[in-house]
């Protein structure tokens, strides 16, 4: 029987970083999306993008794509998301690989300077928890689906992209207190 | 001194539930001297594009364990 030795030295003194400053506002502001090549993961998040536009008022949306779901975006590429981004979406996070994944690019996109939220389902919860006290983001929150949401069709898709729009803005604008007048703002008549 | 390998496997028996997600099995199959055994082994039905790498599997451990542990090394076996 062969085992890696790993050292664990290097997770142990982990800096701790706050997460970005929250959205005061959602109209008008840009969109990034962060699709993990998942099966469903770019439906999905567009089904979360009409909704924030819709619903919201959400301004500029914009999909970006990851080489592959089991590692981290580069570098170059969350500097692109945030440069045309005021906030940014990632998933899907409905396996191991795929979730801790978009969990860690939206903890790499905070420490930039702008709310990012992964959308991960329940069975990935407990090591996602350990994933954001391992990247020094123990504040982190990521919006909560059933499982599975890569195997689902449209209609049940649409209705899990319901579910968690409003864990999205709340994570984003930082309370419940905010999302509820973000939704009432953005549904209240236009004034001329 | 390691703390009991039974506490250990309830530190790590929601990451387990996790691994389990996905169809492999997370197995504590030693601890002492400071170190840390893990075997991951595959169902017939696990998904070889959802397993999470080693090196993030390590982090998580390290996560999970409490800090009285005493563990110092962490020796991982993949399928």
């Amino acid at each position: 029987m062969v085992f890696e030795l790993m050292n664990p030295a290097g997770n142990v003194n982990v800096r701790v970083s706050k997460v970005a400053n929250r959205l005061r506002v959602l109209k008008g502001a840009r969109l990034g999306l962060l699709d993990n090549g998942k099966t469903n993961a770019a439906k999905f998040l567009n089904m979360v993008a009409d909704i924030l536009v819709r619903e919201y008022g959400v301004g500029a949306v914009k999909m970006f794509s990851k080489d592959t779901l089991a590692k981290p975006a580069s570098r170059e590429l969350l500097h692109a998301i945030i440069a045309d981004s005021d906030f940014v979406v990632t998933g899907l996070g409905d396996c191991g690989s795929c979730s801790t994944n978009s969990v860690h690019d939206s903890i790499e996109i905070e420490k930039l300077g702008i709310p990012a939220v992964a959308v991960c389902t329940e069975p990935f919860l407990p090591g996602l928890d350990a994933l954001t006290r391992m990247r020094g983001m123990p504040d982190y929150k990521f919006a909560v689906s059933p499982h599975p949401l890569g195997v689902l069709f449209d209609d049940e898709l649409k209705g899990r992209a319901q579910l968690v729009v409003p864990q999205i803005v709340q994570i984003v604008l930082g309370s419940a207190e905010s999302a509820q007048r973000a939704a009432t703002t953005a549904s209240a008549p236009v004034t001329p | 001194m390691s703390a009991a390998p039974d506490a250990i496997r309830a530190a790590l028996s929601s990451l387990a539930t996790v691994f389990a997600a996905d169809g492999y099995r997370l197995i504590v199959s030693g601890v002492g001297a400071g170190r840390l055994k893990i075997r991951v082994e595959a169902e017939p039905n696990a998904c070889a594009d959802c397993l999470i790498d080693k090196e993030t599997l390590v982090g998580l451990v390290q996560s999970s364990l409490p800090e009285n542990a005493g563990i110092h090394a962490i020796d991982i076996q993949y399928p």
